[in-house]
């Protein structure tokens, strides 16, 4: 009669078998002249280990893997619950780690990295010109007779506009306030893509008209429709209101900016009438340009230029053909250019996230280094548990388990830790950017725009969870060297850690110290360089001091004279006001570098020269280290830093020497209380950090205009120089001369040397300002 | 008699061959599966092993697929057993699995001895 298995019976046929051979081979065996006992204890041998042939069996009838996993997963579940403590903290630092460095990451990016949310963005592409001796690295404003011949001739834009930014009064029904308005001209509105909420764009032949922002019209206007087509005066000139943008419209593109100008959004947009592309050069030139200014309103003497190239052009195509009308306008009007100015095109998108690249790239680096401590964290967690349970492996091997079966319930345990890591790794990531945008978004600009990076957030997981189940297989790890008697030994004689895991463990916190100083040091730099930015020198008590900013345009201020004698007045009459102890008047940074005189060109140094009155630096609490204060009338005097004074001393040129040295024996003095092989990786790895930072500090030109970075202060106490009430005939286009200057440096050594400026075209006009 | 035989001497059942093992050893008539087990050791001149461990699961496989049957009887010593019998799929299987094997056994044969080949030729 033949049986039939299946699914349900196999097991009862199967005890059946054993048995029947442990009968057979017993008789066997007692047929050889053993004694029954011994001969069935010898069949049992025989036959092997009973739970294997029914696990094996088992797979035969069943689906076994399904059943396995659920196996797995209910006993990873019961593991994790059994050692709460453990799994609390292992779940808790991956989701600490994934969470924070994307939650971080992701805000630092937003604000840092200035996404164009513009249609086609891909397609804008930002035209400047620069310096071929001068920084040329930095970009340079472009001319309007250049734009004006782009817009002629150049053939690979789908739209190409024209803009420039600058502080002016807006007077409304006889009440005026200081806004940074927008000068725009071309297809400026097609280019960005903005729409009207309110009234109508202006369009580009259209001067004397003026559009709103939302916040604008807001804030003055008290949202009141009716203004459109009432009249502004911005400079002695009316402008009608023809519409007010939307409230989420704001410009993308790079500001233009003074070193010291406060960073704010453009609120009224101005159109520039297209007779100011057609001036003649002189037009530019001393009392020409308040003669022109009076006649079309205030201009910008510069532009920047943004274009949308075709979408069938390329971008090469496209800036060869600029290159060619460039080199056309530069060969049939030399005049328009003191020195060569080459041009550059570069995508709009890479022009922004340029300046903020290094910071990126650094913050990439420490969130990087988070995550690694997390990862080893983690790593030395599981280790550590692995050690414990080595035993208790060797046990189940013994007891028939196999290899495949026990490393899937390690990887099902490490799998649940995964598990809730990246949930709630992701869900505090999520809650971190929505509490930073919420407490933030007023304070700090584009951070409202802040959403989790999900390349991060991915990254940040894969990284965790390479780390869990990487080491979570170390309890298996004995296993794959087919090595279960040892464990079972070594505890017989009480050592269960192996030499080789201790080993793995001390390099793992090693490498932690070693990470754990390299971002001590970053940090303690970030701060340091933080805390000198805003100590004040002594006798400063910034609540004392009051500030304002003054723009004199219009018919009333259009000469220098009347512009210094507005300011004369206004010192003298502030300087009267009971309790005043100083006024005094700053107007612009120029970047230049300067020279002793005397010295050969190789001592030259560069530097910041700041354009103040004699009384400013007493009335911001800068005091004489040596020397004295020039009198009123000692207009061309100069005053320099210690800084300075030691780079005109020494003569070297590159100031990053005591930088260099500063970062060195920071990292010593924080490394010295730690011990370990990990310092001395630290150090390595922290000089190289001061290194990249370093770079970036020095990375950050403090007058690069659309430098957004933050980090312009940080090279506050670098050099520089104060001139003070040097008046300066230039004018774009205009002769730079620039007198040669007594100089009272604060050295004995080296007072009564001169110093000689290179007086940049284009700075004249903000340092005559001065007085 | 397998005492007598040194483990290097053993040779490790290649991953497959037991199944075919078994239903060859079934094709001179039906046996139990001590007999089984010790046919094929002895067969082999002791040079392959049965292990317990793999007999049974192939036991059960080739009997989920239809292969060999089972029948209750009583072994030598009037105990209760199990046979296990060649089925008429299991004979064509049995057919088709060492032609597979010759073929196999042949075609490794030469790329290990390529000399002989071109010798006897």
């Amino acid at each position: 009669m033949n049986r039939r298995l299946g699914r349900r019976n196999w097991q009862g046929f199967l005890d059946e078998q054993i048995r029947e051979f442990v009968e057979h081979e017993a008789e066997d065996n007692i047929a050889r002249g053993m004694s029954p006992e011994a001969a069935r204890q010898a069949a049992l041998r025989k036959f092997g280990n009973v739970t294997r042939v029914k696990e094996e069996t088992r797979a035969v009838w069943t689906m076994i893997w399904l059943k396995q996993f659920l196996q797995d997963a209910v006993y990873g579940l019961r593991m994790v619950m059994r050692n709460l403590g453990f799994s609390a903290a292992v779940m808790l630092t991956l989701a600490l780690g994934i969470g924070m460095t994307s939650a971080m990451f992701s805000v630092m990016d937003a604000v840092l990295f200035r996404h164009v949310s513009y249609p086609d963005a891909q397609r804008l592409v930002w035209v400047a010109n620069y310096d071929t001796g001068w920084e040329s690295e930095q970009d340079v404003q472009v001319l309007p007779a250049d734009y004006a011949a782009f817009r002629d001739q150049a053939r690979s834009f789908e739209s190409l506009t024209a803009y420039y930014n600058g502080d002016l009064a807006v007077v409304y029904h006889g009440g005026g306030s200081a806004e940074r308005i927008a000068w725009v001209s071309g297809e400026f509105w097609r280019t960005t893509g903005a729409h009207p909420a309110l009234g109508r764009l202006f369009g580009a032949g259209e001067p004397r008209e003026i559009v709103l922002t939302w916040e604008l019209y807001q804030r003055r206007f008290g949202a009141d429709p009716s203004i459109l087509g009432q009249t502004v005066s911005i400079g002695g000139h009316t402008f009608a209101i023809a519409g007010v943008l939307p409230p989420r419209f704001r410009l993308q593109f790079p500001q233009f900016l003074y070193p010291d100008d406060e960073r704010k959004e453009i609120d009224p947009y101005i159109a520039v009438p297209d007779e100011a592309y057609h001036l003649p050069m002189t037009a530019y030139r001393g009392a020409n340009w308040d003669k022109v200014q009076e006649d079309f309103g205030p201009l910008p003497p510069f532009v920047w230029i943004v274009g949308k190239l075709q979408p069938n052009v390329s971008f090469e195509r496209m800036r060869s053909e600029l290159e060619v009308i460039h080199q056309r306008v530069t060969r049939e009007s030399p005049g328009f250019y003191h020195t060569h100015r080459a041009l550059r095109v570069q995508p709009l998108q890479s022009k922004l996230a340029g300046n903020a690249r290094p910071a990126l790239l650094v913050l990439g680096g420490a969130v990087g280094f988070v995550l690694l401590i997390v990862c080893a964290n983690i790593a030395n967690l599981l280790l550590a548990r692995a050690t414990s349970r080595q035993r208790e492996v060797a046990i189940r091997r013994a007891l028939g388990a196999g290899v495949a079966r026990l490393v899937r319930q390690f990887l099902a345990e490490s799998a649940i830790f995964a598990a809730a890591g990246v949930v709630a790794g992701a869900a505090l990531a999520r809650a971190i950017v929505v509490v930073v945008t919420r407490i933030g978004s007023g304070v700090v600009p584009r951070l409202a725009d802040a959403a989790i990076d999900g390349r991060v957030l991915l990254f940040a997981t894969a990284a965790s969870l390479l780390s869990v189940v990487l080491f979570g297989f170390g309890p298996a790890a004995s296993l794959l060297r087919g090595d279960t008697q040892r464990p079972l030994k070594e505890d017989a004689r009480g050592s269960s850690v192996s030499l080789g895991r201790l080993r793995i463990r001390a390099s793992l916190a090693a490498l932690e110290v070693a990470m754990a100083i390299v971002l001590l040091s970053g940090a303690g730099l970030m701060l340091r360089s933080f805390w000198r930015m805003s100590i004040l020198p002594p006798g400063n008590a910034p609540d004392k001091i009051l500030t304002m900013k003054i723009s004199l345009t219009g018919a009333r201020y259009n000469s220098w004279l009347q512009q210094h004698a507005y300011l004369d007045e206004l010192l003298r009459r502030m300087a009267a006001i009971r309790g005043v102890e100083a006024v005094g008047v700053h107007c612009s940074t120029l970047n230049t570098t300067i020279q002793l005189e005397g010295g050969g060109a190789d001592q030259s140094t560069p530097a910041a020269i700041e354009y103040v009155s004699p009384g400013y630096l007493r009335a911001i609490g800068v005091p004489v280290l040596d020397g004295q204060w020039p009198g009123e009338n000692e207009l061309d005097a100069v005053m320099i830093n210690q800084s300075l004074e030691r780079q005109l001393q020494s003569g070297s040129v590159i100031g990053k020497g005591a930088r260099r040295a500063d970062v060195a024996a920071m990292v010593m003095r924080q490394g010295l209380s730690i011990v370990g092989i990990g310092v001395a990786t630290g150090i390595l790895g922290a000089l190289g950090l001061g290194r990249v930072l370093t770079g970036l500090l020095y990375g950050v030109k403090p007058n690069d205009p659309p430098n957004d970075s933050g980090c312009r202060g940080l090279t506050h106490d670098s050099r520089f120089a104060c001139v003070l009430g040097t008046v300066v005939e230039g004018r774009p286009g205009g002769p730079d001369r620039c007198g040669s200057l007594r100089v009272a440096i604060e050295s004995e050594r080296a007072s009564g040397s001169n110093v000689n400026t290179n007086d940049p075209p284009g700075t004249g006009l903000a340092a005559s300002l001065c007085r | 008699m397998s005492r007598w035989i040194t483990a290097d001497e053993r040779v490790e059942m290649l991953q497959g061959t037991l199944d075919l093992l078994i239903l060859r050893t079934l094709l001179s008539g039906p046996a139990h599966g001590h007999t089984i087990a010790k046919s094929i050791e002895r067969g082999s001149g002791e040079i392959l092993q049965v292990e317990q461990g793999s007999l049974y699961p192939a036991l059960h496989r080739l009997i989920k697929r239809g292969w060999i049957s089972v029948a209750e009887g009583t072994s030598e010593h009037n105990r209760r057993a199990h046979y296990y019998r060649l089925t008429a799929k299991g004979r064509k299987q049995l057919a088709i699995e060492t032609t597979k094997w010759d073929k196999l056994a042949e075609a490794i044969g030469r790329i290990l001895r390529p000399a002989r080949q071109e010798g006897g030729s």
